[in-house]
């Protein structure tokens, strides 16, 4: 029964209401078109003074609040537990102390990451880092240093003789955190005049090619290179290397003969380590087949 | 905190289009602030034939009615009448399902559902369901929710009409760009204001001839039994003169309006009416008789329909309330006394005197008054329900409104 009765229940006749009041534009008669569109038109002219309004007054609260307190005040309920570093010199601890992440409660959402990129990217060991938020405790903070390829000393009215790192862009700056074998490896840099500007020093001229230089020795002589001591560029643009072998090395400062150059000269070390000659005094390797040496002993 | 709404309520009459504009002060006060009136074109026998015609006679009497009241209308409530309006009893029976025998809303629900469930056929669409008393073991109930029995059973009057038909109508109002919120019976509309309570529930009649149709509702116990419309007007009465006294059907309606009376009051054959009152060529006498016995034979031939189409209900003892006439077709001399003659029950004219005064007491504007009255009703209904599901969320809202 009780089926049927529902059936009965669910039965629904049309009624005027099903009737669709939708109305097409034609069948509008010119004075409802008028109004229609006068209609239209009020409304759109609201929409638009709301906009503006809108656009305005978001404009005004922008301008006068300050947003960076009210998105730190916002995000208090993110503590900070743990910040990963990776960086090559620099320390973990040093990086803290130096952006101050040290004290406790730190809030993940509350730090202002840009400003802490730009404070980071300020020290001139540093190239680049990059900052990001793990949440919902986690700080990342990668660092990317300069590559030292040789050094140089100054002197300070303070702390009086101060060793000073040089890039391979020219860029000195005071390393820190360096393995001082590796700071000793490094060969010396010479002829060249330190100039500061604000407090940094400027960029040393013709340091890309040494650096070149440097690297294509470290990697396929490495035997010469270790004795080299100091490069200089007193005779810019040639490169003048000093090593226990010889006291003057002068190699002509093109890439693509670095390695002609390197192998020409491990063929003459090697050709007076086995004939027991006197000590090199002097290297030309500037004049590419013809390359005149000069020995002590002449020289003498 | 309610925000006023603005209610239009028309009627697209064979005559004229009328337009009354009322604002509903906080749900439950309406205050008649614009009134719109124009003569009508494209309708016949209440019947859209032309739906530009129609449309500009509309729009005009709307635009109107706007302007004089400088606003802007939120819904309008039109009235409906003509030759395709139709309708039939609907009743259904269920026994009372609860073990203690006392009738729940779940019984209520389901008789009346099966009741309003008739299917129409096509292209018919139901206008109203009028809900009659229940009967609950053949007693009279008003509400018979929590009462004992055993049979409930629930009676409707479903008025109909032709969807298309409705549809124009509607689509007249919608060329304005303005929603139809409700359709009402013609019939009904007039009822509300002309009838009183008192005459509602001892049992009375509301008939009102218009132009080209004839509508009529019957109210006993409070509420209406049987209502409708049939294409019989003032215009027939007018057509019929044509006819019969050989003459244009201007000059026909020109002289019912001046001799016209829906009895034969001037028995000697010999009196006479000049046709043009002007004693030029083509004006001639008319025996007064005639006049008066084929507007006689044409009135009583409108309400033997109207008594025909309520059957028992049209029987004078159903009508202590007596007979209310509205509508143009009434202002002949008369009228009364001719109904009263087929109904065999008292007969008054209609009057808006408990809603309006000045013009608006007119019989012509009864419908617009009316279908105003059912709007603010419909409010009323809409805030209790409104109120009592959306409570506190319901009054916050109305803070913005």
């Amino acid at each position: 029964m009780a089926p049927r009765k529902a059936k009965k229940k669910a039965r629904q006749s049309r009624t005027w209401k099903d009737i669709d009041q939708d109305v097409k534009a034609k069948s509008m008669s010119s004075t409802a078109l008028k109004r229609m569109l006068l209609g239209r038109c009020k409304k759109a002219a609201i929409f638009l003074v709301l906009a503006v309004a809108l656009a305005l007054g978001a404009r005004a609260f922008l301008m006068t609040e300050d947003v960076s307190s009210v998105l730190s005040k916002a995000g208090r309920s993110l503590p900070i537990k743990s910040i990963e570093t990776e960086s090559d010199a620099l320390g973990h601890e040093w990086i803290l102390d130096y952006l101050d992440l040290n004290g406790e409660g730190l809030d993940l959402l509350g730090i202002d990451l840009a400003e802490m990129k730009q404070r980071l990217e300020s020290y001139p060991q540093i190239v680049s880092a990059d900052l990001a938020r793990q949440f919902p405790d986690t700080l990342f903070i990668t660092i990317e240093e300069r590559e030292p390829v040789a050094k140089v000393f100054a002197a300070d009215i303070e702390r009086g003789r101060v060793t000073l790192l040089v890039d391979g862009e020219g860029v000195v700056y005071e390393g820190f955190g360096y393995d001082s074998k590796r700071v000793k490896a490094l060969p010396s840099l010479d002829g060249i005049r330190l100039k500061r500007k604000d407090g940094v020093f400027e960029p040393i001229d013709g340091m890309e090619m040494v650096a070149k230089l440097l690297s294509e020795a470290q990697s396929i002589a490495p035997h010469l290179y270790r004795s080299w001591r100091v490069v200089s560029l007193a005779e810019s643009p040639n490169i003048l290397v000093k090593s226990r072998f010889a006291r003057e090395m002068i190699f002509e400062p093109s890439p693509n003969s670095f390695r002609r150059q390197l192998a020409e000269l491990d063929y003459i070390i090697d050709y007076h380590k086995g004939r027991s000659l006197s000590r090199v005094d002097k290297v030309d390797l500037t004049l590419q087949t013809q390359v005149p040496v000069t020995r002590a002993s002449v020289v003498q | 905190m309610y925000r006023s709404k603005v209610i239009a309520g028309i009627e697209i009459g064979t005559s004229k289009v009328a337009v009354l504009l009322g604002e509903i002060v906080e749900g439950r006060s309406l205050n008649i602030i614009g009134m719109g009136q124009s003569s009508s074109k494209g309708v016949l026998k209440g019947d859209i034939i032309d739906f530009h015609d129609a449309s500009d006679c509309a729009h005009a009497a709307i635009l109107s009615a706007e302007t004089q009241a400088g606003v802007k209308i939120d819904g309008v409530y039109l009235a409906v009448s003509g030759s395709d309006i139709d309708g039939f009893p609907s009743e259904a029976s269920v026994n009372v399902t609860s073990p203690d025998r006392r009738v729940s809303q779940e019984d209520i629900d389901q008789v009346s559902g099966i009741a309003k469930g008739r299917e129409l056929g096509d292209n018919r669409a139901v206008i109203h369901h009028l809900r009659r008393p229940y009967r609950l073991d053949n007693r009279l109930v008003e509400k018979p929710l929590n009462l004992e029995g055993d049979r409930l059973e629930a009676s409707y009057w479903t008025v109909h009409g032709n969807g298309r038909k409705i549809g124009d109508a509607m689509h007249i109002i919608n060329g304005f760009n303005l929603h139809v919120d409700d359709v009402i019976l013609s019939a009904l509309a007039v009822g509300s204001v002309v009838a009183s309570e008192e005459e509602k529930k001892s049992g009375c009649l509301v008939i009102d001839i218009g132009r080209g149709s004839t509508d009529y509702a019957m109210y006993q116990h409070g509420r209406c039994m049987v209502a409708g419309s049939f294409p019989l007007g003032g215009d027939h009465v007018s057509n019929d003169l044509s006819i019969g006294l050989r003459m244009r059907l201007g000059q026909a309606e020109s002289l019912k309006r001046r001799f016209g009376s829906s009895i034969v009051e001037h028995k000697d054959k010999s009196e006479k009416v000049w046709l043009n009152n002007d004693f030029e060529i083509g004006d001639r006498p008319i025996p007064l008789w005639s006049i008066e016995k084929i507007i006689e034979l044409r009135m009583t031939e409108i309400f033997e329909v109207v008594q025909k189409k309520l059957g028992s209900y049209g029987r004078s003892e159903r009508l202590p309330g007596g007979v209310i006439l509205c509508g143009g077709g009434t202002d002949l001399k008369n009228t009364e006394q001719c109904a009263e003659n087929v109904f065999g029950a008292p007969a008054r004219l209609g009057d808006n005197g408990t809603m309006a005064t000045g013009d608006l007491r007119k019989s012509q504007y009864s419908v617009a008054l009316g279908l105003l009255k059912f709007g603010l009703q419909y409010q009323n209904k809409s805030n209790a329900e409104g109120g009592q599901e959306a409570g506190f969320l319901g009054k916050l809202k109305g803070l913005f409104q």
